[in-house]
């Protein structure tokens, strides 16, 4: 610091310099040192007087901050080492607070699978907080996940373990993404289990694929028209014994449902699907229509919630039970329609579609 | 967010369905307003008459019809004097026969088969029925009074 007296030489007028450190520590204590600076009879008495208050403040302001400075600097010098283990060039992200570490792993097809590591302080003890983008969860030892050490490693360890195991499932998913019209999720993270494509005008199936057997039959439930989903639950039931688990899923599909499914390189997708018939859109709460007009001429596409609002506002529409019985807008055929929830419309061909499932399963592992 | 999707599908209909002789707007960027005009039909005592009709979509569209209105006077007698339409198309059934099948443009086009051939049996106003059955030469007259005094004068 630097103090610079006037000519007049008075201590009251002395100008005071000093680095930003300094400054931040002294900030609190401006009309202190200015008082002192008008009482002190010379700079010698002033200068013993700024020497006490700067440990005053050096005290203080270390008393506040000691606990998080510690475990900081703790955790930093644990988790350094750590990364260095692992390697630089799979830590994918760093926040400012050393907070959270996202770590890539990237298997032999070059997927890249993240595991995000968030540290969860709760008074002195920090505790890792792991998610990752996995279909399965990650078990990890609990004892040591637990513990004071973190196991930034370890768990990377066992990341990368659950990775291998989910090669055939990361497969299967990337099969279907690239060879059909994927519906739904708009934007598939590596750990969702379900899929929903296209297998013609009109009707899709949604798919649900088990990530330790997903070369097994998944869970299904297809949407369309009450004709064309009887039609493939029937061709389903009559040809699951076909079902080769040596070859792929999409395979295997296309041989039981005896059809060829529409895949982006010899269609168009506005082939298969057409906006909802009473909003224009395609999208509504991110829901694709997931309703059709039995009427094989008319065939409309609408979302349950357009539908069941029209419906609902017609004094026409009779209601038993959750069923609502209208006409459709277009070709005012009769139409019936559940009410509870969006997706009840399909319940009775869910549960159909489970129970083959579950008895599949049954024999298989027997 | 459905109400958007919708009237911007309509909007693309509106330029591929409608007839030369009617034109529809949107006033404002609220697309909530639309401004329509509909030429009268040649050999009708509305020929060469410009009408205009003002489109408004409630937010309950499209469950809800479309509020249609002529601003333009016309003698009709299917359409009162404060320019209210009585057309199946814009009523909730079951009295009318709205469906969200239809669209601004259907209804337009509905509107002028209606000025072409009004319906006296469904007459809104019972006078100009009473005479449009009986004696359609004053009715003729009339109506062309009118459309040259509101829908031809204007458009000088």
């Amino acid at each position: 610091m630097r103090i610079a007296l006037p000519e007049s030489g008075l201590l009251s007028q002395a100008k005071i310099e000093c680095d930003w450190k300094l400054k931040n520590i002294l900030s609190n204590y401006k009309q202190v040192i200015q008082q002192k600076l008008e009482k002190a009879a010379n700079l010698i008495q002033f200068m013993k007087e700024f020497k006490n208050l700067l440990e005053e403040s050096y005290k203080v302001k270390l008393g506040t901050t000691s606990g998080i400075d510690d475990a900081f600097s703790l955790s930093f010098k644990e988790i350094l080492p750590q990364l260095d283990d692992i390697g630089w060039e799979n830590v994918d992200n760093i926040d400012d607070l050393f907070t959270s570490i996202r770590l890539v792993k990237r298997d032999l097809k070059s997927r890249h699978h993240y595991i995000n590591t968030r540290f969860l302080q709760e008074e002195e003890i920090c505790t890792p907080v792991f998610t990752t983008d996995l279909p399965i969860p990650l078990h990890l030892p609990k004892a040591k996940y637990q513990s004071l050490k973190f196991s930034i490693k370890e768990s990377y360890h066992y990341f990368c373990e659950a990775i291998e195991l989910c090669q055939a499932f990361f497969d299967v998913m990337d099969e279907i993404d690239k060879n059909t019209w994927v519906l739904e999720p708009q934007k598939a993270s590596r750990a969702s289990k379900e899929r929903r494509f296209c297998l013609g005008k009109n009707i899709s199936v949604q798919i649900d694929v088990n990530p330790y057997y997903p070369s097994t039959i998944p869970q299904y439930r297809f949407f369309g028209t009450d004709h064309n989903v009887s039609l493939l639950k029937q061709k389903l039931n009559n040809n699951l014994q076909l079902w080769n688990e040596r070859k792929s899923l999409l395979t295997n599909l296309q041989k039981i449902l005896e059809i060829s499914i529409p895949s982006p390189t010899n269609s168009q997708k506005e082939e298969f699907i057409t906006p909802c018939g009473i909003c224009c859109g395609y999208r509504l709460n991110a829901t694709l229509p997931d309703k059709v007009c039995d009427y094989s001429l008319c065939e409309k596409q609408f979302h349950s919630l357009c539908l069941l609002e029209w419906l609902k506002t017609l004094p026409s529409s009779r209601t038993s039970f959750s069923v609502i019985h209208g006409q459709c807008p277009y070709c005012k055929k009769p139409l019936n329609h559940y009410k509870l929830g969006s997706n009840c419309g399909y319940e009775f061909c869910d549960v159909n579609g489970l129970l083959g499932i579950g008895m599949v399963y049954k024999i298989q592992q027997h | 967010m459905l109400k958007t999707s919708r009237v911007k599908h309509e909007l693309q209909l509106l330029q591929q369905l409608l007839p030369q002789d009617i034109i529809c707007k949107p006033i404002n960027d609220s697309l909530c307003e639309f401004k329509a005009s509909i030429v009268g039909p040649p050999a009708s005592p509305y020929a060469d008459g410009v009408f205009d009709i003002e489109v408004r979509l409630s937010d309950r569209y499209p469950f809800q019809p479309p509020l249609v209105k002529f601003a333009t006077p016309i003698y009709h007698p299917n359409i009162d004097q404060s320019g209210r339409i009585c057309l199946d198309q814009l009523k909730m059934p079951p009295a009318g026969c709205w469906s969200p099948s239809l669209n601004i443009a259907s209804v337009l086009i509905a509107v002028k088969q209606l000025i072409n051939e009004a319906n006296p049996d469904d007459g809104l106003m019972a006078d100009i029925s009473a005479q449009y059955k009986s004696d359609r030469t004053e009715f003729n007259a009339v109506a062309r009074q009118w459309t040259i005094k509101h829908a031809i004068a204007k458009v000088r």
